[in-house]
């Protein structure tokens, strides 16, 4: 197991830096920093060699990275220019933001999401089912960014008293107490939760069933169990092998920022700093938010793995 | 109350009938053998669900492709007269800032994004089926190139593949439906991937090849009947999925580009106004929802339909 997990560790290493090589190269070919001086270029000679050596563009493309990969070993992941700090400290306040938002969320829609896929299950096609089952497809049709500007709009807006006038808005930094902070992710961390646990449990009452119509089910019935033993001790386990896929996918992507959530509902986490990078062509914060969202995703995927081989002992690791 | 074993046995039979059912009737022996695409669209047609889903569906296609002629005004037509109007006889939706009537905005943009979602679909779950059956199936070095190569696209976020792409792709239906398949493949492919995974283990596939059957026969003939629900769920998913990630991408101005519009361009235009005219966002935004909607409910509807361990009743 260890040595797998150090193998998986090692392998992934050249992922991220040809996933972060190809960024690189992508944003400076669609980019030139320089655009703007060419039309004035004999008067601005002085900030055009300027420009050029600070993002060090006399260096051809294909090997103009190896530059950030070199500081970027040495802990050095560079300034960002969009935000004015060093990339180290936007990730670390910016990700701290977004957790305190992903992680309850990822947290509540899991737990509700198992309980009401094996509530959906084990009833299926009665009146609970039907409701809950309508309730995830609603929720799943929802786009983020329709959801969020509703929930924005009836409980931020029309009914303002409930969360004060428009909370997020007032660049506050988040609550000095902790209701004021639990004021403040509300209403962020309800759209992000209403999003997740509506896949997670549609797609888990789909693997419950299925597992739940296997002959070890009957032959578990058959001996006489009870069906709660049945159902959480002989079902449960093969049931839970998609959908630790789907949280392993679903948590990095929490973590990482959610851009449309987070933005509508100005909470200054990692999306928006992305959305900020983005449009201001800020390459050192780009790479910073990739290598950092790019863990995350390798890291989770990997426990998704180990979990595979804990959940079914058939699946081999190797 | 079953009073006598005739009563038990049939009650709206006269009681001097007592049927007997021979060996074959009881095992369901004597039913004639249907193919599996008609069980299949016998269990769809009497899926409720799957029904509303497709009826809903075509309502809203031909309300979009049928609706405009309906109306006298143009795609693009300015009326500044007539600008910022609610819903009214003469402009169903409404209008926007420089008069442009919001329901064959709706029915173009709701056109686009149904494209882009249908050709989103198919590109994505025939690339994701096949390589993750490989992947799950070979194993080996195989599946470690193909497990990379989905690594490598998670590990890539959307936007700035989209922005990069754009460049050289433009922004038409086409190249914008290209980029995102090729971001969404990974997911069909990992779900096929586990599955066949563990279906690989099974017996049935161990007999099947000490029956002499070729890899690809068993790929084929085994494992992808077996995989069949799963990705009919995806595919759904995966629709829903593309048309809310193109409208997200549009929504933040990095999906479909102006002149064109699709139902996600309409909402951040209209989200400006929403304190004083939500109905201008949740018009468009409701299009989205119906859509996806309609299109899981029929996924779900296939997903009972082509299972074939299903039985023909429902239980």
């Amino acid at each position: 197991m260890f040595a797998y997990i150090t193998r998986r560790v090692l392998a992934t290493i050249p992922l991220l830096i040809l996933a972060l090589y190809l960024v690189f190269v992508g944003v400076s070919l669609t980019n030139d920093p320089r655009s703007s001086f060419y039309l004035c270029l004999p008067r601005c000679q002085d900030g055009f060699d300027r420009i050029t050596e600070v993002y060090d563009l006399d260096t051809p493309v294909l090997i103009r990275p190896l530059g950030w990969f070199t500081d970027a070993a040495q802990g050095d992941l560079g300034d960002s220019s969009a935000i004015g700090e060093p990339v180290w400290e936007v990730l670390r306040t910016r990700g701290w933001n977004t957790a305190m938002i992903a992680l309850p969320a990822f947290a509540i829609s899991a737990v509700l999401a198992l309980g009401l896929s094996v509530y959906s299950a084990r009833r299926q096609y009665t009146f609970g089912d039907y409701f809950f089952t309508g309730l995830a497809f609603l929720g799943l049709a929802f786009p983020s960014f329709v959801l969020a500007l509703l929930i924005q709009n009836v409980l931020g807006v029309q009914l303002e008293n409930w969360f004060g006038i428009k909370p997020f808005n007032t660049g506050r930094k988040s609550g000095d107490t902790f209701l004021e902070l639990l004021r403040d992710i509300a209403l962020p961390l309800l759209t992000l939760t209403i999003l997740s646990i509506s896949a997670d449990s549609r797609f888990g009452r789909a693997s419950m069933l299925e597992t739940l119509g296997q002959d070890y089910i009957r032959t578990a019935r058959a001996k006489g169990l009870s069906e709660n033993k049945v159902v959480w001790k002989h079902a449960l386990r093969n049931a839970l092998i998609p959908l630790v896929t789907l949280w392993a996918l679903s948590l990095s992507a929490l973590l990482g920022g959610s851009i449309v959530t987070e933005s509508i509902f100005s909470w200054p986490g990692l999306g928006p700093a992305f959305l900020q990078a983005l449009g201001d062509t800020d390459l050192d914060l780009i790479l910073g938010i990739v290598l950092f969202t790019g863990v995350l995703t390798v890291m989770f995927n990997l426990v998704a793995d180990v979990l595979y081989g804990v959940l079914d002992p058939r699946i081999r690791l190797g | 109350m079953a009073e006598t074993i005739e009563d038990l046995v049939s009650p709206h039979e006269p009681p001097d009938r007592i049927p007997i059912f021979t060996a074959g009737e009881i095992e369901g022996l004597n039913t004639t053998p249907q193919s599996f695409g008609h069980l299949a669209w016998s269990r769809f047609r009497r899926h409720k669900l799957a029904i509303i889903g497709a009826v809903g569906l075509i309502f809203i296609v031909v309300m979009f492709i049928i609706g405009p002629s309906f109306s006298p005004y143009g795609f693009d037509e300015r009326n500044i007269a007539d600008r910022l109007q609610g819903p009214s006889f003469d402009h169903w939706f409404g209008t926007d800032e420089i008069g442009r009537d919001l329901f064959v905005r709706t029915a173009q943009g709701g056109r686009y994004s149904l494209l882009i979602g249908f050709l989103v679909a198919v590109l994505a779950t025939f690339v994701g089926t096949i390589l993750g059956a490989i992947a799950g199936f070979f194993g080996g070095w195989i599946d470690g190139i193909i497990s990379q190569m989905i690594n490598l696209v998670l590990i890539v976020p959307a936007l700035i593949a989209l922005s990069v792409f754009s460049k050289n792709f433009g922004r038409d239906a086409v190249g914008l439906s290209l980029v995102l398949a090729v971001l969404l493949w990974t997911r069909i492919a990992r779900v096929v991937r586990g599955l066949v995974l563990s279906i690989k283990e099974q017996e049935f596939i161990m007999a099947a090849r000490a029956a002499g059957a070729s890899n690809t026969r068993i790929i084929g003939r085994h494992v992808l009947p077996n995989v069949v629900g799963a990705v009919a769920v995806e595919v759904t998913l995966l629709l829903g999925t593309a048309i809310v990630l193109e409208s997200t991408l549009s929504f933040l101005g990095l999906g479909v580009q102006p002149p064109n519009a699709s139902l996600g361009t309409l909402v951040a235009d209209a989200k400006g106004s929403i304190e004083s005219d939500p109905v201008r966002v949740l018009i468009p935004g409701f299009c989205i929802v119906w859509i996806v909607l309609c299109v899981n409910f029929l996924g779900d509807g296939l997903r009972d339909a082509l299972d074939p361990r299903s039985k023909t009743e429902r239980g």
